[in-house]
């Protein structure tokens, strides 16, 4: 290992050198994790984007649509907290028993995503349904942020 | 330049659909190959399945939402079977947003224990 100097260009050159030496063990970690046969898992996690989802307001209602292929109710985990409206949930597709592998895209997935809701609603009335892999979440705003008409008069 | 006119001489389109390939899993044992799609938001309606000339087209169109701002899109796949199919024997379930086809394999092409005799 190089000893500091208070020359100036030659501390640069020590850092340099020890961010080098980090790369090379980033470099290790990482395929080390490749080899620890996480990989598929490890992909899965760091795409961005599963599940599709889809945020609306209708008026009296909010409604979250998430495509959720191959989940059960106990696999989706949901819950609201100031707010903040968190969908947790975990796919995994395992080959079937005594089949071998041709081809596997359908990857694992363990994801949570976490949406701000734009106004308050009704935690108590919202409703939440699994169908065809879809999951649809509806949320009553609450009184005070339902959507009102106002009349005109003429003064 | 006229923008104006350009755009009255630009034909009119018809809005297109979102075609998607969906993610597949292929496995195989001894008496079929098994296809998982996934799916999702697609009902028994809006799925098609076409055997020809041993090519299986995979058409799954999503159900549209009365929400404007949504887009369905259909899942669109095609693949070509190996000759070992026999095309009466192929059969699909659609089962919370994945579906999963069977392919029977045609029974010349199962595999068959050969009794080795000494003489």
């Amino acid at each position: 290992m190089l000893s500091r100097w208070s020359n100036w260009g030659l501390y640069d050159f020590d850092r340099q050198f020890e961010r080098t030496l980090a790369d090379f063990d980033s470099v290790r970690r990482e395929m080390n994790r490749l080899f620890d046969g996480n990989y598929r898992q490890s992909r899965a996690a760091r795409s961005v984007g599963w599940p599709r989802i889809a945020l609306f307001d209708q008026g009296a209602n909010l409604v979250v649509r998430a495509e959720l292929p191959g989940l059960n109710e106990k696999d989706v985990n949901l819950s609201i907290d100031q707010g903040v409206l968190t969908l947790r949930g975990e796919r995994s597709a395992p080959p079937p028993e005594g089949y071998s592998v041709h081809r596997q895209e359908r990857a694992h997935y363990r994801f949570a995503r976490s949406f701000t809701l734009p106004c308050k609603v009704d935690v108590e009335k919202t409703k939440a349904a699994l169908e065809n892999g879809v999951l649809t979440v509806t949320l009553p705003k609450a009184p005070e942020e339902q959507p009102r008409q106002i009349a005109v008069r003429a003064s | 330049m006229n923008t104006t006119n350009e755009m009255v001489q630009q034909p009119e389109t018809i809005s297109q659909d979102v075609r998607v390939a969906p993610p597949v899993d292929v496995y195989e044992n001894a008496d079929e190959i098994l296809m998982l799609v996934d799916v999702p938001g697609v009902d028994d309606a809006g799925l098609s399945l076409r055997l020809e000339g041993g090519q299986l087209d995979l058409e799954a169109r999503q159900v549209p939402l009365e929400h404007e701002g949504f887009q369905p899109v259909v899942f669109a796949r095609s693949f070509t079977l190996p000759r070992s199919i026999d095309s009466d024997g192929v059969s699909a379930k659609l089962e919370q947003g994945v579906l999963s086809v069977r392919l029977r394999k045609s029974e010349a092409a199962k595999p068959r224990r050969i009794e080795i005799k000494t003489s």
